[in-house]
């Protein structure tokens, strides 16, 4: 060996300390996604966002908020605002422009009723109230038997909205609109394209529990936990990609017992009464609004139905707990979930022809 | 000393073998197991205790009192305002992702590990 070379020790010694240093600046500590939660639209939301310490959470959390809060006082069923103002005026039954953040509600809503049979039916705000669901906390007591019949005699419905263009009149004294089972996707949806507006390509938009994705965290898919709506833990996860909406109806979300009952929010227009035979239904599509609305619907429905109004939505991926904690889910939901328990499932699907809506 | 190696030489290689050594440990971390309970509440910074002993902690908020009990490995909403018991109804949390959640009280109970099982929570 010349006085020149290094010794292989010492060649050695430099090899293992030039890739400790590669393995050091491979130690990214900057975590994968950032997290922040914050009190909006009369729920928790959470936001998630890829990659992790890149993005001005305290900016996100500020403007989100705040359009989160417009929206919230625009569509707030029982208190003044832009959707308390179109009640009146509908009351009234003379003809006025409808506010712009709610005339999109109105519209879609109509559609939704009609392709429902009117189990979405967002014009019975009269009849959710008197549930004492127009609280900040629900209530009771809930309506007498006369009170039922005379609320059910003849109830509104979205078709006796008349429009034209923006102009709206409304054709029923007792018409009063809740968008309380659609207006959290409609939020969802304009909270996403904010974020966008703020440079967030990659983000999970999560308000009370129901959420909608946008981009992806790197080269894999988003993680979702499903939490079990009969009892603790998680009873599923669904792996979920870009643009896709994950909504829940359940009866453990608002209400109250009476009388040893449990009184829930989710009012059925066939009887009047708190919807029976499903905990909860779940519904992945890629409009949010859609989303929202079907997952109510789908609760409406029941257990003999929800795959027959599933059909007529549009809705192909679809999940319901049953109140005996089993489940049934469409045959397009099976590959999309992996249960985290022993549960017991069927695959439901609509009957082929039955309940398609004509062209 | 081995014939050619010289004392500097030692020295490189004994400071090599240490920053190898270090950058493992420092790295290298199992993932897996719920090690932490965070406390999210509007307005205020994430808190986080880790699951190692018991602890009671009271956390105020807007409707009342939320406590929370956290023993080795898991946590849960003892009591929390409402009439509907849904923060505690959550029962015991356990496994990363795991949550408990307040709506009166605007906080958020989550047992997350070294590496978090799931992105966002569904309920």
């Amino acid at each position: 060996m010349t006085p020149s070379q290094p010794h292989p020790w010492l060649r050695a010694a430099t090899v293992a300390l030039l890739l400790s240093l590669i393995a050091l600046a491979g130690c990214d500590r900057k975590p994968e996604t950032d997290r922040l939660t914050f009190q909006a639209f009369g729920t928790l939301v959470d936001i998630t966002v890829y990659p992790g310490g890149v993005h001005d959470l305290t900016r996100i959390e500020s403007e989100l908020s705040e359009e989160l809060e417009i929206m919230h006082t625009s569509w707030h069923a029982w208190e003044p605002g832009s959707l308390g103002r179109t009640n009146q005026l509908l009351a009234l039954g003379g003809e006025f422009s409808a506010p712009p953040s709610v005339l999109p509600l109105i519209e879609y809503a109509q559609e939704l009723e009609s392709l429902t049979d009117g189990l979405f039916n967002p014009a019975l705000g009269r009849l959710i109230a008197a549930w004492g669901f127009h609280l900040d906390e629900a209530a009771g007591p809930p309506p007498d038997a006369e009170q039922l019949e005379a609320l059910l005699a003849d109830p509104p419905r979205m078709s006796d909205i008349e429009r034209r263009g923006v102009r709206l009149r409304g054709n029923h004294p007792d018409l009063q609109l809740d968008f309380g089972g659609m207006g959290k996707g409609f939020a969802v949806a304009r909270s996403l394209d904010l974020l966008a507006d703020l440079g967030v390509e990659h983000a999970i938009v999560n308000a009370g529990g129901d959420l909608m994705t946008r981009g992806r965290p790197g080269d894999r898919a988003w993680r979702i936990g499903v939490r079990d709506p009969l009892g603790q833990g998680v009873l599923a996860s669904i792996e979920l990609g870009s643009d896709e909406a994950l909504f829940t109806s359940g009866d453990y979300e608002r209400g109250y017992e009476w009388e040893g009952e449990r009184i829930h929010h989710v009012i059925d227009p066939r009887s009047g009464r708190p919807s029976r035979g499903l905990v909860a239904a779940t519904v992945l599509h890629d409009d949010p609004a859609l989303a929202d609305a079907a997952a109510t619907t789908l609760m409406i429905a029941g257990p003999d139905d929800w795959p027959l109004y599933a059909q007529r939505l549009g809705v192909e991926k679809a999940l319901v707990v049953l109140p005996d904690g089993s489940v049934e889910l469409t045959p397009e939901m099976v590959p999309r979930v992996e249960f985290r328990r022993e549960v017991i499932r069927r695959i439901r699907a609509a009957e082929p022809g039955v309940g398609a809506i004509a062209p | 000393m081995i014939r050619g190696l010289r004392w500097g030489d030692a020295v490189v290689v004994a400071l090599a073998t240490a920053l190898v050594t270090s950058s493992f440990a420092l790295g290298y971390a199992p993932g897996g197991d719920s090690t932490h309970l965070v406390i999210t509440q509007a307005g205020v910074d994430p808190r986080h205790y880790p699951l190692t002993e018991n602890r009671a902690i009271r956390v105020e908020g807007p409707a009342g009192v939320t406590e929370i009990e956290i023993q080795p490995g898991r946590a849960r909403c003892l009591r929390s305002p409402g009439n509907q018991g849904i923060c505690e109804a959550a029962g015991w949390l356990e496994r990363p992702g795991d949550m408990a959640v307040s709506l009166p009280n605007r906080l958020t109970l989550q047992v997350r590990g070294a590496r978090s099982d799931f992105d966002s929570m569904h309920y």
